[in-house]
C-alpha cells in the first residue's frame, strides 16, 4: 500500500478528457439520432464548458446561453465528426467559437484574448463559476458532496483507494492494477463496488 | 438491473468497456431509463469527487432537452404530458361551469330583484283581498299598472253592468257569477203553490 500512498501524492499524467472510446460510442449513438447518449455526455462535460465560458463571458446567466448554444451546435454537427480528434477537444473549439461569437454579436470584447485555444486542459482551472449558484443550489451540490465524502470515508481502504485512483487522479485500470498489485478485473470489481456503495447514499438526493 | 449492467456501466464510464459490450449497453440505454440514470449518477459521482459539481446540474440539460425535443427531461415529462393532456381539458370544462352557474345565479338574482321590486305593490293587493271584504273590484290604485289597467276596467265595467242588467240578461257565465252576489229581489218571491191534491178544484 506504500507505493498506491506514493502514487496519490504525486501527480500522474491523466488521460486527455473525452479521448476514450465511451465518448465516440456515445458520439456515434448520437449521429444515429440517440439524444440520451448526447445527455450523458452533457453531464460529463458541461461543468468543464461553463469553467470555459466564463472566461470568456462574466455573467452566469450569459455563460449558459452560451453553454446552451454550443452544445446545440455540437449536436447538430455531430454527423460531420469524424473521430480525427477527441471528442472534447472538437467540443471545446465549438465552445471557444461560440463564446467568442456570442462578444461580437454583443460588441464586446473576450475578457482573455491571450488564451490558447487548442489546449483545452490550459483553460480549466482559472474561471470561477460561483455566479451561477443559488442558495438551493448550493444546499443540494453541498449535500451531495457531503454523501459522497461520507460514503467514501465508510468504504472499505481497497475500494476507497481504487476509485480514488481513478476519479481523482484520472488512471487507467491497468495503471491502478499495477500501482494496488493486483489483477484489472479485480480493479474493474473495486470501483465497481466502490461507486454502488457511493450511489446508495446519493441516489435518494436526486 | 442486474449487477452485471451496472459493472458495466461502471467499465463504460471509465472507458474501460470493450467495444462491443459498449455497443450493447447504449442500445439498452435507449430503452431502459434506470440503465441511464446510473450512467448519470456514476458520472455526478466522479465529478462530486473531482469538486466538479455544478449547484444546479440539471439547469443546462432541462434546456438543451427542451430546446432538442421541445420537452423536458423524461423525469418531468409525466407531470407536462398530465398537465396537458388532463389538466387543459379540466380547466376548460371548469371554466364553462364556472359561467354556466355564474349565468343561472346572476338571471336568479335578477329575476329576485323583479320580483322584489313588484312586490311591494303587490303584496297591498294580495293582504287586501284577504282583510277586505270580497270584492272582485280590483284596487283602483293597483291598477296604475298599464298591464293591468284593461282588466280593472273591463271587471269594473263587468259588475257596474250587472247591477243594471236583469237577470235574463246576463248571459254570459262571468256575468252570471260576478252579479249573483249583488242581487238582492226587492220583493221576497211569492211561495210556490201547494201541490196538487187529487179531488180537490183549483180556485
Amino acid at each position: 500500500m506504500g507505493s498506491t500512498e506514493k502514487r496519490l501524492t504525486e501527480p500522474v499524467s491523466r488521460h486527455p478528457p473525452g479521448s476514450g472510446a465511451a465518448d465516440l460510442a456515445l458520439i456515434k449513438r448520437v449521429q444515429q439520432g440517440d439524444k440520451s447518449a448526447f445527455d450523458l455526455l452533457v453531464v460529463k462535460y458541461q461543468h468543464k464548458i461553463l469553467k470555459l465560458i466564463m472566461r470568456y463571458v462574466r455573467d452566469s446567466s450569459e455563460a449558459l446561453d452560451v453553454a446552451q448554444e454550443a452544445f446545440l451546435k455540437a449536436y447538430r454537427a455531430a454527423p460531420s465528426f469524424r473521430g480525427e480528434s477527441a471528442f472534447y477537444t472538437w467540443l471545446y473549439r465549438i465552445a471557444i467559437n461560440t463564446a467568442k461569437n456570442h462578444l461580437v454579436a454583443a460588441g464586446r470584447r473576450p475578457a482573455h484574448y491571450n488564451l490558447d485555444t487548442q489546449d483545452p486542459e490550459q483553460a480549466e482551472t482559472l474561471a470561477d463559476l460561483r455566479d451561477l449558484d443559488t442558495p438551493e443550489g448550493i444546499a443540494q451540490a453541498e449535500e451531495i458532496r457531503a454523501a459522497v465524502n461520507r460514503a467514501i470515508s465508510d468504504l472499505p481502504e481497497e475500494l476507497r483507494t481504487a476509485i480514488l485512483l481513478r476519479e481523482i487522479e484520472g488512471m487507467s485500470y491497468e495503471e491502478i492494477a499495477q500501482t494496488m498489485e493486483c489483477p484489472v478485473g479485480t480493479v474493474r470489481s473495486r470501483i465497481f463496488r466502490a461507486r454502488e456503495a457511493i450511489d446508495r447514499e446519493i441516489a435518494p438526493l436526486l | 438491473m442486474t449487477e452485471q449492467i451496472s459493472d458495466q456501466i461502471s467499465a463504460f464510464i471509465d472507458d474501460e468497456l470493450p467495444d462491443e459490450e459498449s455497443a450493447f449497453l447504449l442500445r439498452r440505454f435507449e430503452r431502459d431509463a434506470d440503465a441511464r440514470n446510473r450512467a448519470l449518477r456514476y458520472t455526478m459521482i466522479g465529478a462530486a469527487l473531482r469538486d466538479e459539481l455544478l449547484p444546479d446540474h440539471t439547469v443546462l440539460r432541462r434546456r438543451l432537452a427542451i430546446a432538442l425535443t421541445g420537452a423536458p427531461l423524461p423525469a418531468q415529462r409525466a407531470p407536462a404530458r398530465w398537465r396537458s393532456r388532463y389538466l387543459r381539458p379540466l380547466v376548460g370544462v371548469g371554466i364553462a361551469a364556472s359561467v354556466a352557474v355564474a349565468a343561472i345565479v346572476g338571471l336568479r338574482a335578477l329575476n329576485d330583484t323583479r320580483v322584489g321590486a313588484a312586490g311591494p305593490a303587490a303584496a297591498p293587493l294580495q293582504t287586501r283581498a284577504v282583510d277586505a271584504p270580497p270584492s272582485y273590484v280590483v284596487p283602483q290604485e293597483v291598477a296604475d299598472a298599464p298591464i293591468v289597467q284593461p282588466a280593472v276596467r273591463l271587471t269594473n265595467y263587468v259588475v257596474h253592468h250587472s247591477e243594471y242588467a236583469s237577470r235574463l240578461s246576463r248571459t254570459s257565465l262571468r256575468s252570471n257569477v260576478v252579479g249573483a252576489a249583488e242581487i238582492v229581489p226587492a220583493t221576497p218571491p211569492p211561495p210556490p203553490p201547494p201541490p196538487f191534491q187529487r179531488g180537490t178544484t183549483p180556485e
